[in-house]
This record gives structure tokens, C-alpha cells and sequence, in this order.
């Protein structure tokens, strides 16, 4: 077994500020109302001199500009699903730890991922992609793990560590505190001198247990991998519903956007794990005033991509009026849809290409009618009228040669007219938008006595003088009449 | 205010002059070493929208692609034309070396156009997709409806080029490429009026036709016409005027006189 922990250190400040890019001073609020304080402080209210527990009202003396949020303790419990929902896409087993961070049990698919540094980078990456900052610890046993990225947090410096008979002498060091143990048994042992795991260990087991309780001697044994340590892994949900609040009104509506594509990349993750994907995705932006407004997304075939859902949302949002400025952007999805992903192969799959193509001319054809979806084709025949045929796409194709017309040395247009269109004269001379002047022929096309449409006729390649080639013909049954048969396009 | 101004430069559609073209794209070589060269991606690019601008009828407008649309087809992808204004003709095409199996030709009416178009783009099995706008008089293709298209083709990755008017070049469009093209004394001039990494336009002039065709006569007629002779003249042409390089006798049919 080889886990993997991530912890949302400041989670409530993360929240808050993964709705926008811009970066303020920001302090998340708790306590009661009628004195609050601060909970956390982001980088530049640090800067400032706020630090938590401060009264709010003195943190505003140091920096007047500063976003005040008040904490709300079930967005840090609804964020901490969706990332555990996202996460489902690297491992099937997550397991969640409660408004603080996730566990994911990545044994199984750490081949899928290409390995442990692999798998750690996209979880990097991905991390950032939503808006987080993480703090990752990996250790063989679940529990060294989530101490690993605790201390880690608090800035010691910490290897993954994936052998579990080096667990004891790698968590020796580590502080008691890590540990979410009470806060009455931690200062007791401090007052003890025991501040280290290896300070614990050192102790007889049955006067530890007797003095602390025996829960705390079961969590070291846990730690060094001697006990088991079952973990209820997180089921993922049926459906999905991720929310942002701002902070602050959002006027126009493209800046939803960038808000929107870490939700929808979220969301991603979240239907990468399920192995499906979405037809009808709905955003409910709320608005202030206790307004409300809705923009539903739908496609024609499952799709979970960020980028393409995020690129249907830009042209919704483009036209989208919004009734009010915007405090609030969730989405929802009630339907999800299994979705089979074209495999991300270097090479492109020829046959599935092929099945496209099919799929595209009988959706076509669907719709407009099997005649109007035609190929044409090459009949071997001098008359031009009569050298092409239209042939449906599912009819059968009789292949020609391609040398056949490579060897044709006669010029013929790429553009036929339907029917011959007779010209205008001036002086014997054809017009077509002025005079034409010929170019090269004439080329004899004639006879046709059998089926009872004969021709005989001179063809011409003409320019007239908006510079466009024409090709053209002179009746010599109706001498002096001139025809335009089609375009040198 | 900078940040403002890097949330525009995110979106797709706004790049900066002068930015080096994205290695990620593709595209399909045109055939013309000069106009290769003027396009930022060296080619038609694929998963975009491209504009070929023209008012005339066979000055070359098509066969500006036909280098591109033979690789397609030798590549083994098709080709879809949706609403051709003329019957292509298939021995024109085959000539040019076009798989004739491989292209297919959509016949609708102008709401359904813009739905055949989009659906053949976004399939991504078809090669290149060429529309022709210029009939549609009744429904513009407004801004939205381009736009859609070319998010369509870039979800696709399909080239899809559209002939359009050319007031549409007054208008603003999603196109990242956008060309007009016009005839000029036997070539076919081809103006690059938007493109991606550059701010100038240029021009170019392409020989889409046989050396022999290109001599424009029409130059020289302007003063014949005036002369009385004029005719004459003309008709002495006419049998002087071979297909291919080497000249072909006289023949009495040519015109009476």
C-alpha cells in the first residue's frame, strides 16, 4: 500500500480567494458577532502585521483595503468533497479527513500514472489548475502520511518515504503536535519533556496506555505500521453541485469565466473518477438582491473537457444580460452519462476516424434528405452535360482510375454551370460583364446522334474583364450563339 | 489595470501582435511557397475558421486550394462542400488529383448551410470543410454564427474555409485568417487582410493558370476597342490561342468573319 495525503492548510483562506486572481489583503473572520476576529490572514495581511486572534477592528487600523470574509465552516466541508470528488480520477480510493485534507490509497494506480513522481506532479498541477495549495505527504501507512504533509505544512522539511520497515526511524523526529490529539494531553506530555514521536516510543507500553489512555499507544502503533488501519473510503456522489462565493461583485460577466473554469475543471476530475460525462450542465449565478439567474449548458454527446465546456459557457455568458451584479456561481449537474474517451494515442486510430466520417454523412443525410448529401461522379462520356452523375453516399462507387483524367490534357473547369447560359452579343463577340477575350481553344465537342441530344460546339477558355476564366462555347448547330459552361475557379 | 489586461490576452481570440505562432497548431501547406510563407502556420490552419474574400466567379478562388485539397485527399480524409454555387465537375476535380469517392457535396437551404457546416467541422473526420457563403443573402452570417463555426472547428480540428463577399471584409470577424482574393492581369492576387502574429497585410500574386493563359489581353483591347480595327484584330487571336504550350493550326470554324 502506498498513500498519499494531501492537507489544505488555511482552507477557509483558500476558498475565499480561489474565486479571482487578483490578490488582496484577506482575513477570514470567526468568533461572535459583536466581536469578531481573525481566524486567518493571507500573505499580504501578514505583511500588514494582522495575524490570527487579533480583533478584527484593530486588524483594520493596520490595513484599511483588507476583504473581510466571515468563515463559514460548511463551504470548508463542501470544498473538501469536491476535491475529494476530483481526486476520485487518480485513484479509486479516497478517503476523506474531515475538513482538513484527503487520503488516496495509490498502490493500484500508480502504473496508470507512470509512476510516483508522475503521479505527484499531475497532482501538483491539478491542485493548482482547481485554485488549491496543497501539502502532499506519502508514506506506506495512512496515518505517517497525513503527519508527513502536516509537518510539511509547518515547513520541516519531509521525503516521501515508501518502505514501511523505515517508517520508525523516519517519523522519529516529528512533534507531537502533528497528531489531532487533545489539546490537554499534548501540553501534558510537553510539560513532561516528551515532545517527539521517538520521546513516546521510548516509554513502557503499558504505563503509556495506563497514564494517556490507550487510543494515543494504538495511533502509534498505527503510525509505525504494526496495527492495521482501516479506512472508510469516500463514495462518489450521484450527482454534482460545486459553489464559489466572490466576496465581491462581479460586474461582467466574462470574468466568470475564470472562476468557472476551475469549477469545471473540478468537475472534471470528478466525472474522469465516475467515467461518464455531461449532456446538461447548469450555472446559477447569484446575483445580489437575492436575485438569481440561469445559463444552461447542454451538448450533443457526453463531454467532460474543461476547455471545450468552458468555450460553450464563453458564447453563453457572451450574450448572457445579467439583471444584477454577480455574487455567487455554482454548477449543477443532475444527469450523468457514461462516456467512453477516445484513447489519447499518439497515432490516430484509422477506423474510428472512418466511423466519423460515416457518422457525420448519415447525420447529414438525416436531415436533409439522402439526396441533398451526394458525392459525384466521373461518367466516360465527351459531353459535359453528360460526364458526371450524382451518386448518394451510401450507393455503390464504381472507381475510375485517377490516371485516366491526369492523362486528360484539355482543360476543364472545376465549376460546371447547371445548364449551358447563353450570352450577349456585341459584334459576333460574347460579353459576360464586358468583352471576353479567348484565352486558348477551341476544342471540338460534338455529336450525340444516339440518345437524341447531339452537339456540336467550340470550346474556348475566355477572361473577361473582371479577370475571371470562363469557359465557353460557340453552337456551331445555332452559329453565332454563345454559351458560358462554367468556371476556371 | 495590467491584470484586466492579462485576463484579455487569456482569451483565445485576442493574441498579440507579433506573438511566435503556438507550436500546437497545424495546418495544411497550401502548395504556394509564397503564401506559406506569409502564413503564420505555413499553411490553411486546421481547427480554425479560414475567409476567402471574393466578388468574381473562376478567377482562381478555388484552386487557391487545391494543393491543400489534394494532400487531404491523398491523406485519405474527405471533403465536404457545402452549398457549391456550381456543379464541380468531376473530371476537373479528378484531374487535380481529388479522390472523387471522398468528396461530398451538401445541398441545403441557408438555415440548414450553417448546420451541415458546423456539424462536418466539429465530426473532425473530414479534412477540410469549404462553405460557400456568398448566396446567402437572406440570413447573415453574422459574428455569433462565425464565431460558432469557429469554435466548432477548433473543437473538431478540421480546416474549414468559408467564400464570402467582399464587404464581409469590412466586417469584423472571428476568423483568425482572413484573405480576399482578386484576379490581376492572368494571376490571382491574394491579399492577407488578417492574420495571426502581424498587423500588415500583404499581397501576393499566385499563377494559377497555365504561363500561356496569363497574358491578360484585355489591357491592350482597351485601346483596340476604340480603333475600328478592333474586331479584326480580335479575331486574329483566335486560332493563335493553343491549350497547351505548343500553338495548334488554324482552323476555319474558329468564327466567321
Amino acid at each position: 500500500m502506498l498513500w498519499i495525503a494531501l492537507t489544505l492548510p488555511e482552507l477557509s483562506l483558500q476558498i475565499a480567494e480561489r474565486g479571482s486572481a487578483a490578490s488582496q489583503p484577506l482575513v477570514i473572520t470567526s468568533g461572535p458577532d459583536t466581536r469578531p476576529t481573525v481566524f486567518a490572514a493571507n500573505q499580504s495581511a501578514r505583511l500588514a502585521g494582522i495575524h490570527s486572534g487579533m480583533a478584527i477592528a484593530s486588524a483594520r487600523t493596520l490595513a484599511n483595503d483588507i476583504r473581510v470574509v466571515q468563515r463559514q465552516t460548511e463551504f470548508e466541508h463542501d470544498a473538501v468533497h469536491n476535491f475529494a470528488c476530483w481526486a476520485s480520477q487518480f485513484t479509486p480510493n479516497v478517503t476523506l479527513k474531515q475538513d482538513e485534507g484527503l487520503l488516496l490509497e495509490v498502490e493500484s494506480t500508480l502504473r496508470l500514472h507512470g509512476g510516483l513522481g508522475a503521479l505527484l506532479n499531475k497532482l501538483k498541477m491539478g491542485t493548482d489548475q482547481l485554485g488549491y495549495h496543497v501539502e502532499c505527504g506519502v508514506a506506506p501507512t495512512p496515518l505517517p502520511a497525513w503527519l508527513f504533509a502536516k509537518a510539511r505544512e509547518q515547513g520541516l522539511r519531509i521525503r516521501a518515504c515508501t518502505n514501511v520497515n523505515e517508517l520508525e526511524t523516519r517519523t522519529a523526529q516529528l512533534p507531537l503536535t502533528l497528531f489531532d490529539w487533545p489539546q490537554e494531553t499534548l501540553r501534558k506530555l510537553s510539560a513532561l519533556g516528551i515532545t517527539r514521536i521517538a520521546d513516546c516510543l521510548a516509554l513502557p507500553a503499558d504505563g503509556f496506555s495506563k497514564r494517556f489512555g490507550p487510543d494515543l499507544w494504538l495511533d502509534l502503533q498505527r503510525l509505525l505500521g504494526r496495527l492495521p488501519d482501516p479506512r472508510a473510503y469516500f463514495v462518489l456522489p450521484e450527482t454534482y453541485l460545486a459553489r464559489t462565493e466572490f466576496g465581491f461583485e462581479v460586474n461582467d460577466a466574462m470574468a466568470l469565466l475564470f472562476p468557472l473554469q476551475r469549477l469545471l475543471s473540478e468537475m472534471e476530475g470528478f466525472l474522469r473518477g465516475r467515467g461518464a460525462g455531461v449532456v446538461e450542465c447548469r450555472l446559477l449565478l447569484e446575483h445580489s438582491g437575492k436575485q438569481s439567474s440561469t445559463i444552461t449548458i447542454r451538448v450533443a454527446k457526453p463531454e467532460r473537457n474543461t476547455d471545450r465546456l468552458i468555450r460553450l459557457a464563453r458564447e453563453h455568458l457572451n450574450k448572457a444580460q445579467l439583471p444584477a451584479t454577480v455574487l455567487a456561481l455554482s454548477i449543477q449537474v443532475d444527469r450523468l452519462l457514461p462516456l467512453i474517451e477516445t484513447s489519447a494515442s499518439w497515432l490516430p486510430d484509422p477506423r474510428q476516424q472512418a466511423d466519423s466520417w460515416y457518422q457525420l454523412l448519415d447525420k447529414l443525410s438525416a436531415r436533409l434528405g439522402s439526396d441533398n448529401v451526394y458525392r459525384l461522379q466521373a461518367v466516360d462520356e465527351h459531353r459535359p452535360e453528360q460526364a458526371w452523375k450524382s451518386v448518394g453516399v451510401s450507393d455503390k462507387w464504381k472507381t475510375i482510375s485517377q490516371n485516366h483524367y491526369a492523362q486528360t490534357t484539355r482543360p476543364r473547369p472545376l465549376f460546371l454551370l447547371p445548364s449551358p447560359r447563353k450570352l450577349l452579343l456585341d459584334d459576333d463577340m460574347p460579353l459576360c460583364h464586358g468583352r471576353i477575350d479567348l484565352l486558348a481553344g477551341p476544342e471540338r465537342i460534338e455529336t450525340g446522334w444516339w440518345d437524341g441530344q447531339p452537339v456540336m460546339r467550340d470550346y474556348y477558355v475566355g477572361r473577361n474583364p473582371y479577370g475571371e476564366t470562363l469557359w465557353l462555347y460557340r453552337d456551331l448547330h445555332a452559329a453565332g450563339n454563345w454559351h458560358l459552361h462554367g468556371y476556371f475557379a | 489595470m495590467n491584470t484586466s489586461i492579462d485576463t484579455l490576452l487569456q482569451r483565445p481570440d485576442i493574441w498579440r501582435i507579433g506573438q511566435l505562432p503556438s507550436t500546437t497548431r497545424t495546418a495544411i501547406s497550401t502548395g504556394y511557397t509564397a503564401l506559406d510563407q506569409a502564413l503564420p502556420d505555413h499553411g490553411w490552419e486546421q481547427g480554425a475558421l479560414t475567409e476567402v474574400l471574393s466578388n468574381e466567379q473562376g478567377i482562381g478562388e478555388l484552386s487557391l486550394l487545391m494543393p491543400a485539397l489534394r494532400q487531404v485527399s491523398q491523406s485519405g480524409k474527405g471533403i465536404v462542400l457545402v452549398a457549391p454555387p456550381f456543379i464541380p465537375f468531376p473530371q476537373a476535380w479528378a484531374a487535380q488529383g481529388i479522390n472523387l469517392q471522398q468528396l461530398v457535396m451538401v445541398r441545403a437551404r441557408e438555415n440548414d448551410q450553417l448546420w451541415a457546416m458546423e456539424q462536418a467541422v466539429r465530426a473532425g473526420s473530414c479534412g477540410m470543410i469549404i462553405g460557400w457563403a456568398a448566396n446567402q443573402r437572406g440570413l447573415g452570417l453574422n459574428y455569433q454564427a462565425l464565431r460558432r463555426l469557429h469554435v466548432a472547428a477548433a473543437a473538431g480540428g478540421s480546416t474549414l474555409i468559408l467564400y464570402r463577399p467582399l464587404r464581409a471584409a469590412d466586417e469584423a470577424s472571428p476568423a483568425p485568417t482572413r484573405v480576399t482574393v482578386c484576379a490581376h492581369s492572368g494571376y490571382l492576387q491574394v491579399r492577407l487582410i488578417k492574420r495571426r502574429a502581424s498587423l500588415m497585410s500583404t499581397e501576393l500574386r499566385l499563377p494559377i493558370y497555365p504561363a500561356h493563359w496569363a497574358r491578360s489581353r484585355n489591357e491592350t483591347s482597351e485601346t483596340d476597342r476604340t480603333d475600328s480595327n478592333a474586331l479584326a484584330a480580335h479575331q486574329a487571336k483566335f486560332n493563335l490561342l493553343p491549350f497547351s504550350g505548343t500553338p495548334r493550326p488554324l482552323q476555319r470554324h474558329a468564327l466567321r468573319g
